[in-house]
């Protein structure tokens, strides 16, 4: 047990810590700086890395950041990195969209396991609180040769585990701010010798917001959400160690988000919940052991008075079990290699889905990491996944990265990506008398035909469509450059491209004779993301550190392109109505992409204490939502959402030790589209105090 | 409200052998504001009457020698078929078709594309971006599709081309989907009086 001077100052000293490493007493004059060269990284090869020496394209985002930011939800954050914003999706939900790929293509992990209850494909990361979160890791291109479906953009983990320190500890805080927003966490743990507990809870609420006055509706209405987490850690020994972890998240919504038609009633109650069972094992010198068993559960029930009075009930319960067993063996040389097996059964129920679907899968990955000699390091990985319901996928992915000198490196990597069709495309059933259409996944198409067919109610149907979907893949490649211009000053150029195959999208498969069109899904389009993205920082001195980014992107439909070189697409005039045709360069590309992103970020230390100012600009070029000129592409002549600056500001005042202040002004400059941008409500301030022992 | 004028009178052909018909120049004219509404309400099956047009007469017809018609967004020929009971009464020879192409760049009827209304479809196909027209469901917003040109063989076998510009009452900039009138056409259309002539100049 440490004695009771030096724990008081490693306390103290947690909030500025990236790595708890002992090493750090020594370094605390280093740990101003913004690249802490111990930042370890478990996400590229389940097992921790040192960051510099990774080979593919990531970023850690660390505590301290997360701290100083004065955000309390993941969206928030994730917002502020390079190359990646926030889309908003269904509902009033934020998913990420990294490398210019959607968000239903980026796995998102806690502590290794996957998050689920993606709504319409878009995982909402505002569901996720910062209270208890360690750090964040990022992996940029597909990386399903470790973790399979849905690392196909990449891959965002969100580390909460840490090795607890002797004692109790404890990082209370709470946040007040406009609309009423409150933030309240309280983290408590407790180490002794080797045994540790931890508990958490986190409660977020706000009374929402209106930006459009007079139709009788919040544009967010008030919301609170719980989120809470116990776990216990059992050192063994010889016998290896455990690990018990269970987190469950709550949320209630009365009221919209974000619906257009006036008069629904809408209420809503989301409740996850997930529990995990480590073991860790050093079975020898050379060979550890780690085996993880994992529970999840996402329920969302929903609630809707339409105008007319009509009720209507939406259920949505998905389950997923997991177990995943691996075997690390190192070689004296350095190099190891990791095999891991294990399987996945995961189920839904939901309204407007008839079965109740089951899908379960094997899989056995493999990875190799070469490291012979100090100047080239190779990692190459395979991954095979056997489902009930697709293909087998098999998952390569090579990677490197080339020491040409200490301050220059080239890296490198090529990556197969892929997910799997979700149960959505497959089973869904929807077929609302009052809406003007139905849809229908394919495993339960033909079905409902034959009964239509029977009973003379369709008037159309696409005989040729077919009800083989397939999993949507990519081939993601990396090449980057990474040079010290001096030891302080790191710059990192990355060009990237994804090719992405088999999109699914929705089509018309057919009509009704009372006029409802029938959607299904097929895998038709093919799309590339390809861009640069380049990111440095600087510290002109040692109190003072500035960083940034860009991102250049090109993301387009290869149909499109194909379209538009055939001279097939028109827009019109709105005024002289005259219609004419459009250009190849006049196709901007995807919707919701913008070609430039920029962030810069400036933190000023003011002294000893690590008060510090922390300002944030984060640029995001035009962009569209919806093709306004109706000829189903974007092109130049759509309307775009303006390019716009976001800016956070916010200032960290140590009052002692354990105690510090925090006032956060989100949206500086107050920035807003009140007809596209639903989700920014403008300029908000929030005060924070924050116990940390 | 309904203004038919004609903008202008374009080219006279003239023949040069003395045994040559004298052709009748080509008529090009623009529509505005031709109201076709059906007669029941949002969301529901389209019902009335539909407005009948004739393309020689500039203007729309009550008797069997109509070339098209509108109902909301269906657009028929008058060419022989009986169709469902609330159509008009089909005893011409018309057809049509859509062509993917600028008004200006159609210069004459490719004549093995001219269909009739079906049992399954019409010659001018119904739907969203099937036709003339796209509808967006978040906006409620009919469109006509920019590049298409309906060709029509009229119910007395001369040809007509024509541009579908709004279906919104006058024409609007931006129209709204919720607070505009609809149903309610602006379009252009080049009228070929002469028997056998496919071409539009």
């Amino acid at each position: 047990m440490l004695n009771k001077k030096t724990s008081s100052l490693y306390y103290a000293l947690i909030p500025f810590l990236l790595v708890i490493n002992s090493s750090v007493f020594s370094q605390e004059e280093d740990s101003l700086r913004t690249i802490n060269m111990d930042e370890v990284m478990v996400s590229a090869n389940k097992t921790e890395k040192p960051f510099v020496e990774l080979t593919v394209p990531a970023k850690i985002i660390s505590k301290e950041e997360i701290q100083n930011s004065g955000h309390s939800r993941l969206d928030e954050i994730i917002s502020e990195q390079v190359g990646i914003i926030t889309v908003p999706g269904f509902g009033g939900s934020e998913g990420i969209q990294l490398q210019g790929i959607d968000p239903e293509y980026t796995l998102i992990l806690i502590d290794g396991m996957p998050v689920i209850g993606r709504v319409a494909g878009v995982l909402d990361l505002s569901r996720i609180s910062l209270g208890s979160v360690e750090r964040i890791e990022i992996i940029k291109g597909a990386s399903s040769s470790l973790y399979g479906s849905e690392a196909l953009g990449g891959v965002v983990n969100i580390i909460t585990n840490k090795k607890k320190a002797e004692g109790f500890s404890k990082n209370i805080y709470y946040q007040y701010g406009t609309y009423n927003t409150q933030d309240i966490l309280a983290d408590i743990s407790y180490r002794k010798n080797r045994f540790s507990v931890y508990g958490n809870l986190n409660q977020y609420s706000s009374d929402g917001y209106d930006l459009v006055e007079g139709d009788g509706q919040n544009t967010v209405e008030p919301f609170k959400n719980r989120t809470g987490g116990i776990g216990l850690s059992y050192d063994m020994k010889t016998l290896g160690s455990l690990d018990l972890n269970y987190k469950l998240f709550e949320e209630d919504r009365d009221g919209t988000i974000f619906i257009t038609s006036p008069g629904v009633e809408n209420k809503s109650e989301t409740s996850e919940n997930n529990i995990s069972l480590k073991y860790q094992n050093e079975l020898s010198k050379s060979v550890s052991l780690n085996i993880d068993l994992y529970k999840t559960g996402y329920v969302n029930k929903e609630e809707q008075i339409g105008a007319n009075g009509v009720l209507n009930k939406n259920n949505f319960d998905q389950s997923l079990n997991r177990l995943d067993i691996r075997f690390k063996h190192s070689t004296s040389t350095g190099s190891y290699y990791t095999i891991g097996f294990g399987y996945d059964t995961e189920t839904l129920e939901r309204t407007n889905i008839s079965v109740k679907p089951q899908h379960k899968s094997q899989f056995l990955y493999f990875q190799y990491d070469w490291n012979t000699n100090e100047k080239f390091n190779l990692v190459s990985g395979i991954r095979y996944d056997n489902h009930n319901k697709y293909s087998s996928q098999l998952s390569p992915k090579v990677s490197f990265k080339y020491d040409f000198s200490d301050d220059l490196s080239l890296k490198g990597s090529f990556g197969y990506g892929y997910k799997t069709p979700d149960f959505r495309q497959l089973y869904l059933n929807f077929s609302n008398s009052t809406s003007g259409y139905i849809v229908l996944g394919t495993s339960v198409i033909n079905e409902v035909i034959t009964e239509l067919q029977s009973n003379n109610e369709l008037t159309f149907y696409n005989e040729l469509f077919t009800t083989d979907l397939t999993a949507e893949n990519s081939n993601s490649y990396n090449l980057g450059l990474q040079y010290y211009i001096t030891p302080d000053i790191p710059l990192e150029i990355n060009l990237f491209r994804n090719n992405i195959f088999n999109l699914i999208e929705t089509n018309i498969v057919g009509r009704k004779t009372n006029g409802q069109t029938i959607y299904s899904y097929s895998n038709v389009n093919k799309a590339f993301t390809q861009g640069v993205e380049i990111q440095g920082s600087w510290n002109p001195i040692k109190k003072l550190s500035i960083k940034g980014g860009y991102q250049l992107l090109y993301a387009k439909d290869l149909e499109a392109i194909e379209e538009f070189k055939s001279g097939t697409v028109f827009a019109r005039d709105r005024i002289t109505k005259q219609s004419f045709e459009l250009k190849p360069n006049h196709y901007f590309g995807l919707y919701g992409r913008s070609r430039h992103l920029l962030n810069l970020g400036v933190n000023y230390y003011m002294n000893q204490n690590k008060d510090n100012i922390n300002l944030r600009l984060n640029y995001r070029g035009k962009f569209a939502l919806v093709d306004s000129n109706n000829n189903s592409f974007l092109d130049k002549y759509d309307t775009f959402i303006k390019g716009h600056i976001l800016s956070n500001i916010s200032f960290n005042k140590y009052i002692t030790k354990n105690i510090s202040l925090q006032l956060f002004i989100k949206n500086l400059l107050g920035y807003k589209d009140v007809i596209n941008l639903l989700n920014n409500p403008g300029r908000t301030y929030s005060f924070k105090i924050i116990f940390n022992k | 409200m309904k203004k038919i004028y004609t903008l202008l009178i374009s080219l006279l052909i003239f023949s040069c052998g003395d045994d040559d018909p004298v052709l009748e120049p080509v008529e090009a004219m623009i529509v505005t504001n031709l109201e076709a509404k059906t007669s029941s309400g949002p969301g529901q099956p389209p019902a009335g009457d539909f407005v009948k047009f004739s393309f020689a007469k500039q203007t729309t017809v009550e008797g069997d020698d109509w070339d098209i018609a509108f109902r909301a967004t269906t657009i028929l020929v008058n060419g022989s078929f009986s169709g469902a009971s609330d159509e008009p009464n089909r005893s011409g020879m018309g057809s049509g078709y859509v062509a993917v192409g600028n008004y200006g760049s159609i210069k004459s009827v490719e004549e093995s594309l001219l269909v009739q209304d079906s049992e399954t479809a019409k010659a001018i196909p119904t739907g969203s971006d099937n036709g003339w027209y796209n509808y967006d469901p978040q906006t409620y917003l009919i469109t006509p599709i920019a590049g298409r040109t309906l060709v029509f063989k009229t119910h007395n076998g001369r040809y007509a081309k024509m541009e579908i510009q709004s279906y919104y009452k006058d024409a609007p900039e931006n129209p709204n989907g919720f607070t505009s009138e609809g149903q309610t056409y602006t379009f252009n259309y080049t009228y070929q009086p002469n028997e056998g002539v496919t071409t539009f100049d």
